[in-house]
C-alpha cells in the first residue's frame, strides 16, 4: 500500500461568503503525478492554499503527510502561479532560491554553507546554474519559472505543488519544461493545477477536474459528463492517439 | 561652506541631515520595494496628532509624536490587513483623522504654538543637540532591527505569500516594518517636516534603484544621494534664504530627474 500524502475529507471553503470548494474529497499517494484541471475561478488556487495551510477550510479535514497543513507543509515545495514581484527588484537568482531555505533556518538565524550548497544543487537540477548571479527580473518567463521551481526544490520536498506552471512560459520551451517535471516526478509526488486540459493531460499520470466540486477517480481518465459538469458547457475532447488518450474509448 | 560650519546650529543641521540620509537610505529601500510609500505618507501625516498632543499637555512634542506615529503605523497596518477595507481607504481615513486630531489638540491648548510650522515643514537649523541624541538612539534601534531581520524583510518585500509558506511571520514583520517607518518619521520630522517626510523616504531610494541591481549597494547609494541632497539643499537654503526642508526635497528631486534623464540618454546612446 502506497503512503497517503494528501488527504482531504469533506472540505468546504467559503471565500468572502462565496462558495469556493464544495465537499471536496481527495487522496494523493506517494509517487502520483496529478494534474488538476478546471476553469479559472473554479477553486484550483484555493485548493492549493488549503493544502499549504494558507487558508483554513470552513469545514472538513485536511492532512498533509498525516499532519495538519501548517506542520506538514515543511515537506512541500510550492511554486505559485505568478509571484507578484517587481521586475526591477534588486535581487539575484541565487538569493531568490535561498529564500526556500528559510524553512530550515527560521527567524534571525543566518544561512549556512550547507544552504549555499543546496541552492547550487537545486539550480543545477533545473539547469539554471549559469544564471545564478543574474537579476531575476532580467530572465524570460520560462527561466524565472525554473528559478522558482529551484526555490521549491531547495528543501528536498517530498511533494511539489505547482500553480499554473505554464503561465508566462513560451510555447517553444513548454515541451522541455514538462520533461523537467516528468524527471522530477520520478523523485517526488507532484500536483499541478492548470486550466489548460490538452497540455496537462499529455504528461501527468492522474487527472482530476475541479469547479467547486472535485471529480477524481484516481486515474488519468476523465468522464465526458464530469468534464461538462466542471466546465458547464459541452466540451470537445481531442484524444491524441493511444498514449495520450484522456477519454475512455466510446 | 566651511565658514558656515563654525556655527553650532549649522553643524547640528548637517549632522541631523546626514543621520536622516543614512536611515532613509536603509528604510527607504524597503519602503520602495514593499510599495508602502503611501502607507508611510499616512503614518507621517497622522503623526501630526502627536505634535498637537504635546502642545496640549505641555510635553515634549518629539516624544508624543514618537508614541503617536507608532500607534498610527500599527493602526494603518492592522486595519489594512485585518478588515475588508481597501488599504488606500484605510490610509485616507487614518491620514486625515490623525491630522485633524492634531489641529483640534493645538486649538484646545491655551498657549501659542511657536514652532508648529517647523514641525510641519521642517526647520533643520533649529535642531538641538538633544534632538541629535534622540535621533541617534532611534537610528541605532532601526539599524539593529534591520540587521537582525534582514533576510525576513527581504522575503517579505519580494514575495510575501511564499514567505508565509516557508514560515516567515509575515504579518508581524509587516507591522514591525511600519513601526520602523514610524521611528524614521520622527527622525525626519525636524529635518524636512512631517509634510515632506515621504519625499525623503522615497526619492533617494527610487533614484538609487536606477543605478544598481544589488540591494545592499542600493542602500549605500541611496544614503549617499540623501547626504548630497542635504548638503546641497542646505547650501541653497542659506544662499537664497529659502526654507531648508523644501530646498532639500527639491534638490533630491532634481537629482532624481537628472539620473533618470542620464540613464535613458545612456541607454539610447548604447542602443546604436
Amino acid at each position: 500500500m502506497k503512503k497517503e500524502v494528501i488527504r482531504l475529507r469533506e472540505v468546504w471553503v467559503y471565500y468572502e461568503k462565496k462558495l469556493a470548494l464544495k465537499d471536496v474529497n481527495l487522496s494523493v499517494y506517494e509517487g502520483d503525478f496529478l494534474g488538476i484541471i478546471g476553469p479559472n475561478g473554479g477553486g484550483k488556487t484555493t485548493l492549493l492554499k488549503v493544502i499549504l495551510g494558507l487558508m483554513r477550510p470552513s469545514q472538513g479535514k485536511v492532512l498533509v503527510f498525516g499532519l495538519p497543513p501548517e506542520k506538514g507543509r515543511r515537506f512541500i515545495g510550492y511554486v505559485s502561479q505568478n509571484p507578484l514581484f517587481d521586475r526591477d527588484f534588486p535581487i539575484d537568482v541565487f538569493s531568490v532560491v535561498m529564500m526556500g531555505r528559510y524553512a530550515r533556518r527560521g527567524l534571525v538565524k543566518r544561512y549556512t554553507r550547507e544552504d549555499e550548497m543546496a541552492v547550487l544543487e537545486a539550480l543545477k537540477k533545473v539547469d539554471m546554474l549559469d544564471y545564478k548571479d543574474e537579476q531575476i527580473g532580467k530572465l524570460s518567463g520560462g527561466e524565472q519559472k525554473r528559478v522558482f521551481i529551484a526555490r521549491a526544490l531547495v528543501n528536498d520536498p517530498k511533494l511539489l505543488l505547482l500553480d499554473e506552471p505554464l503561465a508566462n512560459v513560451d510555447a517553444k520551451v513548454r515541451g522541455r519544461f514538462y520533461e523537467l517535471l516528468r524527471d522530477l516526478s520520478k523523485q517526488m509526488t507532484i500536483i499541478l493545477v492548470s486550466h489548460d486540459i490538452g497540455a496537462v493531460s499529455t504528461y501527468v499520470k492522474e487527472i482530476a477536474c475541479l469547479n467547486q466540486v472535485l471529480f477524481y477517480h484516481g486515474t488519468k481518465e476523465i468522464k465526458k459528463e464530469d468534464l461538462e459538469k466542471v466546465y458547464q458547457c459541452p466540451i470537445d475532447l481531442i484524444a491524441h492517439g493511444v498514449p495520450h488518450r484522456v477519454l475512455r474509448e466510446h | 561652506m566651511m565658514t558656515l560650519l563654525k556655527y553650532e546650529f549649522m553643524r547640528n543641521a548637517l549632522l541631523a541631515g546626514l543621520l536622516a540620509s543614512f536611515i532613509c537610505g536603509i528604510i527607504g529601500v524597503f519602503v520602495i520595494l514593499k510599495r508602502i510609500v503611501f502607507i508611510s505618507g499616512g503614518i507621517a501625516h497622522s503623526s501630526f496628532g502627536g505634535i498637537g498632543l504635546g502642545y496640549l499637555f505641555g510635553l515634549n512634542p518629539t516624544l508624543t509624536t514618537l508614541l503617536f506615529s507608532i500607534i498610527s503605523a500599527l493602526s494603518i497596518g492592522f486595519v489594512s490587513r485585518r478588515t475588508k477595507l481597501h488599504e488606500d481607504t484605510a490610509i485616507g481615513i487614518l491620514w486625515t483623522v490623525g491630522m485633524s486630531l492634531g489641529i483640534v489638540f493645538v486649538g484646545l491648548s491655551k498657549g501659542f504654538a511657536p514652532d508648529l510650522f517647523g514641525y510641519l515643514f521642517g526647520n533643520i537649523l533649529a535642531v538641538t543637540f538633544s534632538d541629535i541624541v534622540l535621533m541617534l538612539v532611534l537610528s541605532i534601534v532601526i539599524i539593529l532591527t534591520i540587521a537582525l531581520f534582514f533576510k525576513e524583510f527581504l522575503i517579505l518585500s519580494f514575495d510575501e505569500e511564499f514567505g508565509g509558506v516557508v514560515g516567515v511571520p509575515t504579518e508581524t514583520l509587516y507591522l514591525l516594518l511600519l513601526s520602523l517607518v514610524a521611528l524614521t518619521v520622527v527622525i525626519l520630522m525636524k529635518v524636512v517636516g512631517l509634510v515632506l517626510v515621504i519625499a525623503f523616504l522615497t526619492i533617494p531610494a527610487a533614484t538609487s534603484k536606477f543605478l544598481t541591481n544589488d540591494l545592499k549597494k542600493m542602500m549605500l547609494i541611496s544614503t549617499l544621494l540623501g547626504a548630497l541632497s542635504v548638503i546641497l539643499g542646505l547650501w541653497f537654503s542659506y544662499s537664497f534664504d529659502i526654507a531648508s526642508g523644501a530646498t532639500i526635497v527639491l534638490t533630491s528631486a532634481g537629482i532624481f530627474l537628472l539620473t533618470y534623464l542620464f540613464k535613458n540618454l545612456f541607454r539610447w546612446i548604447t542602443s546604436f
